[in-house]
């Protein structure tokens, strides 16, 4: 019974372990980006104060949901525009597994944001593109066939339609790293981020409550983040999306904020925490220019 | 050599019972999310023997009530911890009888850093699933 357990116990944490991604040097970036990218760094190992710490999946980080991009753009009363969304036409041009996976996160993003301006035929065109995706990444039996029904049904339903498709790339996401594909998991991820931004970054400018200028700025952290985590894989392709970061990276140096703690007051009975903490960000307008420069490139790469 | 072989079954088969059993208690957490809230369309998992701790960061934006719920398919096997960018205790759920979820209420945007453990007095190895929900 003991050798079980020390199998079980070791065959464990091998597995565990199996799961890290190994890290990359970043000696080939500009300056800038190696101070933010060792800033960052430093709060992680600071962070690790005893050995057993892991993260979960070999992801240090979760990206912000492409759908709340969405909800703000639409609250901000900036008017839709067609045609800062990746066409559909282009997904015959996605053959390769890196392309697919990045373009399925792309296609996510922009169904969001079809949905709350009530787009409602675009809507369905744009989930036919992310069915063919899904289906050419071998994803198909990750969703449950009620879950594309109940979207095919509730089409001129904003709040269903945009509930409904969330759960669907969740199921995607538990599928792939069920399956230890995390590294498609975080091209997905990596896509709908882009696409998130690229919508922010030509928007900020039209936006005049200026919370999509803000939005962009707290997007600082996660840019680094997301650079250090496909600087993780030993894939060619993820080499050259890395290199794309680099520019973007660089540009969102110059993004100051701050932070404040304040305690925070729980409500047991309710199960709810009220987080009073402050935080500010200051962005120029010369940054946003750069970044909107920036995050264009890598849209381009992943879209073209 | 025949070690080896035993060795090599017993760790894909601990790997498939593993992946399995993450998938199941990722299936069951989703009871804690209603209608109201929307999914951040990803699962955080880690496999945790005991002592061990998960952890990850993410962006919580001002303006939104968060629900982060963990689970390892056993009641109240597990403890998660929220803590700000400067490592002060937010919450933890071992304070609240290690309640499967939580909501929050963020005024302003603020990086967060979620550990997961599991209660040793309830087991000793298992699938840490943690998931977020968000309604503006």
């Amino acid at each position: 019974m003991t050798s079980v357990n020390y199998i079980i116990k070791n065959g464990l944490a091998v597995l565990v372990a199996g799961l890290f991604f190994t890290q990359c040097s970043s000696d080939s970036q500009p300056d800038e980006v190696k101070d933010d990218v060792q800033k960052t760094q430093v709060s992680e190992s600071n962070s690790g104060e005893h050995s057993n710490i892991m993260s979960f999946d070999g992801q240090l980080f979760s990206v912000p949901s492409p759908i709340q991009t969405a909800s703000l753009i639409k609250k901000s009363g900036v008017d839709f525009k067609s045609d800062l969304t990746n066409s559909s036409d282009n997904l015959n041009n996605y053959t390769t597994t890196f392309k697919q996976a990045l373009n399925l996160g792309v296609y996510g993003a922009d169904f969001a944001y079809i949905s709350y301006y009530g787009q409602d035929q675009l809507s369905l065109s744009y989930m036919k593109s992310i069915r063919s995706l899904v289906e050419s990444l071998d994803l198909s039996s990750s969703i449950d066939s009620k879950l594309v029904d109940r979207i095919v049904q509730n089409v001129d339903n904003k709040d269903s339609l945009i509930s409904v498709s969330s759960a669907m790339f969740r199921s995607i996401d538990n599928y792939l790293k069920n399956n230890e594909r995390t590294d498609v998991a975080a091209l997905i991820l990596t896509g709908g981020f882009i696409e998130s931004l690229y919508f922010s970054a030509n928007l900020a400018k039209e936006d005049l409550t200026g919370k999509l200028s803000k939005r962009i700025g707290e997007e600082k952290q996660t840019v680094i983040l997301l650079m250090q985590l496909l600087a993780k894989s030993n894939d060619p392709n993820f080499e050259s999306l890395v290199s794309e970061f680099t520019g973007l990276v660089s540009a969102f140096s110059a993004v100051e904020t701050t932070y404040e703690y304040v305690r925070p007051e729980t409500d047991p009975v309710n199960k709810t925490t009220k987080i009073k903490s402050k935080s500010s960000v200051t962005i120029s307008e010369e940054t946003l220019d750069r970044i909107l420069i920036e995050t264009k490139a890598i849209r381009t790469f992943i879209t073209e | 050599m025949k070690i080896r072989y035993i060795l090599l079954f017993a760790f894909f088969t601990i790997a498939n019972f593993s992946f399995s059993q993450c998938n199941e208690v990722a299936t069951a957490s989703e009871e804690y999310f209603s209608d109201d809230f929307v999914s951040d369309g990803q699962t955080y998992r880690a496999l945790l023997l005991k002592d061990q701790v998960a952890e990850f960061s993410s962006l919580f934006y001002g303006g939104t009530t968060y629900r982060i719920s963990a689970s390892t398919g056993t009641d109240k096997g597990i403890i998660f911890n929220v803590l700000d960018q400067e490592r002060n205790l937010i919450y933890s759920s071992e304070d609240y009888e290690k309640s499967a979820f939580w909501d929050f209420e963020v005024e302003n945007t603020l990086n967060w850093t979620i550990e997961a453990k599991l209660d040793p007095a309830v087991q000793n190895s298992g699938c840490a699933v943690i998931l977020i929900g968000f309604r503006e």
